[in-house]
């Protein structure tokens, strides 16, 4: 075997690029795929493909999320003075403890927590917190400070910094938009908003896809993959001819949406999921789990949690809605035998003020729980629950910074050094056993 | 002066590419007849053609500084139920979502067929520079009135143009000047007039953020979209800046900060690098910070030298940029002669691709160049390409005029068919292994008599190539 021969095999082997590749790569290709391998030899962080690898499912609840009716302090006077309609909750709340209980809906989190495999992050924020959607969201999708403005996202410094060599699908978002924490250097991360939009449609994948394989494969003048290395050792897009990075994205494109569109047809659910559009997304993640994509990250989002008016009956809806659909896809990655690989975690830009308004909802807050699912996790609740009598402008006070709990999650989770991606050193929370 | 382009190098494929960057490209014809300007005679069209007066009036509602809406429901909130002022707010949310989207197509129609498309280019390339998202200013006409100052505007001089940005309703808005005073000056727009609108990180101070946001205070909105000033609410106080000290107000700061070598620097640098795709290499960059400063930041002889150089046409620049997800939409209807799609069709393509006008993701505006393009939105380029085509039709869009774009009288000789579709297309030839799978596609048709499935079919497979996506 020429040595040529087999550093390509030896790419395939480690990379997620060769994964489902079954037909003849183009001739091009051969020197990018070693330099690549090279890179990924050389790269701090092995590249980790295949059924041993964890995953991570980021799930955003869109709108501020009221933390308060969610997990319920039904024991606090403090909470009945401030929500004389909504704390009307607090009467079918599933108990945690004493002082603590699940919103009614959430009949699958409370077993989860009894399994072992749900912990509650209590007071989760930032210092100066902001309430605007759009800014709240921005800092928790980039992971800045409050004042800071960065443009790549947390997840996205994440590919950059743990999936160099790799293609596109080390993460994969569910979502009308793509994310801003999937923002990143690198061109990293797949996003639709349904699965039948990422895929090459009419006559490019009918009658005339020889015509666009050839064209898309075609070197042109100039055609060697001039990319540099930068500082870290990483290739780095902008150095390199934008001709070259266009094909070799659109050759990322072509194996990705075939591969992911053979993975849904090829898999089932395992379980009996509910209707909507969320549950809709998580099985999708469930099929591509199933499927053995090399996906790192996925990135579902759930929207209407922004509950200005009348919440008791919307809010009490979407908490049923997340919790039907997260209970189909725990069962669901059970029954794959994929339970043990995933971590789902929920996030929302804020929680919502402790004293509802004159409209029977809740205005826009500050901290809020956070949820872990998955196993290997400390179950329970981590953390006090915020004072509700010991307030700024109205709002619950967070104890826990999310930039640790993202930190615990790359480091002990995603096994990666948390620093190059966050940019400052935040104590990981002790979510994990 | 910079090296100018040599006369024999004034060619179609590099009126091509000037009308591209310049603009937004054209139909072979319109390519032809800028080439036929000469090299000084195009860029003198470019720069200097005038806007003809209301040539295209804006969207009636979205362009009428009233808030009607808002002002009754202001009056009559006391009066109201919980339930009628949900339902007030509802309707002006609807009424703000039409407007937007009005304004998004009279903007790209503008685009697409400007005389003057040098001005809309710059219009653009001012909204990612000074960048303000609807999302936070809520009221279209705020995003009107400032399009509009950009479009004025466009050419300088930028001391000035900067100058009405420190006062501009929208912007006032997005960077919290509408409430920011002399007890308490918010700092907001103070660093970002510095770090992304002039300077850059790292040439001025934390003293000199504070010390201008003191400048800054003092302008409020009027209900009627105009600003105020509030004596009581400025610090008229004696200020430090940048070594110059005095009671300065916004404007003074403005005028330090163009004094400064770097802004002519900063603001060169970004120019060069949104028309010719990547930034300067160092010689040119201080030549073209020299230039912008000489002509006391007035753009249009800055523009001239900047057209007309060997440098602009040089294998660094020519065919290295990434079309912009409104660059990729508006070319594409140009080349294939349509007229734009019906508006929530474009803006949605345009949110798939990543770039929805009047919102830019922050306030540093679109990145570009490489980050316009990943797995998704390629795929997403591709496949607009072929509803745009007709290759795969959808309901409500024009069809190219496929007679037109593919001459019966042409239609024998294949190489002259695919020879012109490549200038309208990339406007130049590709190599001949690029070529290839195309000149394969049409020696399995009928030339004389191909369907117009296969003509569009054709044209989407062109517009399907990494090639096609740079300019």
């Amino acid at each position: 075997m020429s040595d040529h021969l087999r550093t390509r095999r030896h790419f395939i082997r480690t990379s997620v690029l060769g994964g489902a590749l079954s037909w003849t790569l183009p001739a091009f290709l051969d020197s990018t795929f070693g330099m690549l391998d090279s890179l990924a030899a050389n790269a701090s962080t092995q590249i980790v493909t295949g059924k041993d690898s964890p995953i991570l499912v980021v799930l955003q609840l869109a709108g501020g999320n009221d933390g308060l009716n969610t997990v319920i302090p039904y024991s606090d006077a403090a909470y009945y003075s401030s929500r004389p309609r909504l704390s009307a909750a607090a009467k079918e709340a599933l108990p945690i403890n004493d002082h603590l209980g699940f919103h009614a809906n959430l009949k699958s989190f409370q077993s989860l927590l009894n399994d072992g495999n749900l912990s509650v992050i209590q007071g989760v924020g930032y210092p100066n917190p902001n309430r605007s959607h759009f800014r709240a969201t921005e800092i928790w999708q980039t992971a800045s400070e409050s004042e800071q403005s960065l443009s790549t996202g947390w997840l996205g410094r994440y590919f950059d910094n743990a999936c160099s060599g790799q293609d596109a699908a080390c993460g994969i978002s569910i979502s009308g938009e793509t994310p801003q924490s999937f923002a990143n250097r690198t061109g990293k991360g797949i996003s639709f908003n349904n699965p039948g939009d990422y895929q090459f449609k009419g006559d490019l994948k009918g009658k005339n896809e020889s015509y666009f394989e050839m064209a898309n494969s075609a070197e042109d003048e100039g055609g060697s993959i001039g990319m540099l290395n930068n500082s870290a050792g990483m290739p780095m897009a902008g150095a390199e001819n934008p001709v070259d990075f266009l094909r070799r994205t659109s050759l990322d494109a072509r194996v990705n949406t075939d591969r992911i569109q053979e993975i849904l047809k090829r898999t089932r659910a395992d379980a009996k999921y509910p209707g909507g559009r969320l549950a809709n997304n998580l099985r999708t993640v469930a099929q591509l789990i199933q499927g053995g994509m090399p996906t790192r990250v996925y990135y579902v989002s759930h929207g209407g949690f922004d509950t200005h008016n009348n919440q008791f009956g919307a809010h009490a809806n979407l908490m049923r809605e997340m919790d039907e659909a997260l209970s189909a896809f725990v069962q669901d990655l059970k029954a794959q035998g994929n339970f043990d690989r995933v971590l789902l975690l929920t996030f929302s830009e804020f929680g919502r003020r402790v004293t509802e308004n004159a409209s029977g909802g809740t205005d826009h807050g500050a901290a809020a729980p956070m949820f872990l699912i998955g196993s290997g996790i400390k179950p329970g609740i981590i953390g006090a629950h915020p004072s509700l009598t010991d307030l700024d402008r109205g709002d619950l006070k967070h104890h826990t910074d999310f930039r640790a709990v993202y930190a615990s999650v790359l480091e002990n989770w995603l096994k990666i050094p948390s620093l190059p991606i966050l940019g400052k050193k935040f104590k990981p929370v002790p979510i994990f056993v | 002066m910079l090296p100018k382009l040599l006369p024999a190098q004034w060619t179609p494929q590099a009126a091509a590419h000037l009308l591209g960057r310049a603009g937004f490209g054209g139909s072979p014809d319109e390519i032809r007849k800028l080439y036929e300007l000469g090299l000084d005679g195009a860029v003198r069209f470019l720069i200097q053609t005038p806007e003809a007066k209301d040539w295209l009036p804006p969207p009636e509602d979205a362009a009428k500084p009233d808030m009607e809406e808002q002002i009754e429901m202001r009056q009559n909130a006391m009066t109201m139920s919980e339930e009628e002022r949900r339902a007030a707010q509802q309707k002006i949310q609807q009424l703000y979502r039409e407007r937007l989207t009005a304004l998004r197509q009279w903007w790209l129609e503008r685009m697409r067929q400007s005389p003057a498309p040098l001005r809309e280019k710059l219009t653009l390339f001012w909204h990612g520079h000074f960048a303000t998202s609807i999302q936070k200013v809520r009221v279209p006409y705020f995003m009107y009135a400032q399009n509009q100052l950009f479009r004025q505007q466009a050419f300088g001089p930028l001391t000035d143009l900067t100058k009405a940005v420190s006062q501009d309703p929208a912007m006032m808005r997005y960077l919290d000047l509408t409430d920011s005073k002399k007890s308490a000056p918010n700092e907001n727009y103070a660093r970002e007039v510095m770090e992304l609108f002039t300077l850059g990180e790292g040439h001025y101070s934390e003293e000199d953020i504070r010390e201008s946001a003191r400048a800054f205070t003092g302008n409020r909105l009027n209900r009627d979209g105009t600003v105020r000033f509030v004596p009581a609410q400025h610090d008229n106080g004696p200020k430090t800046f940048m070594g110059r000290q005095g009671n300065l107000t916004g404007n003074d700061i403005v005028d330090v900060i163009f004094q400064q070598l770097q802004s002519a620097k900063f603001l060169s640098a970004k120019l060069w690098t949104f028309f010719a795709g990547s930034p300067p290499p160092l010689v040119l960059a201080d030549t073209l910070a020299k230039r912008m400063r000489e002509n006391r930041y007035q753009l249009e002889p800055w523009f001239t030298e900047v057209f007309s150089s060997r440098e602009f046409y040089s294998p660094a620049v020519v065919r290295k940029q990434i079309k912009s997800p409104v660059q990729f939409i508006v070319q594409a209807c140009k080349q294939l002669e349509i007229p734009l799609p019906p508006p929530p069709f474009t803006h949605e393509a345009l949110r798939q691709l990543g770039q929805e006008l009047f919102q830019p993701p922050n306030v540093k505006g679109w990145d570009g160049q490489y980050a316009w393009i990943t797995s998704s939105t390629l795929v997403n380029r591709y496949n607009l390409a072929g509803v745009l085509t007709g290759a795969n039709p959808a309901k409500g869009l024009t069809k190219p005029e496929l007679a037109h774009l593919f001459p019966r009288e042409k239609r024998g000789d294949s190489e002259r068919i695919l020879a012109d579709l490549q200038f309208r297309f990339y406007g130049y030839q590709l190599s001949p292994k690029t070529v290839q799978p195309f000149r394969e596609y049409l020696a399995k048709i009928d030339l004389e008599n191909p369907s117009n499935e296969q003509t569009a079919e054709l044209f989407h497979l062109m517009m399907s190539i990494p090639e096609y996506q740079l300019t």
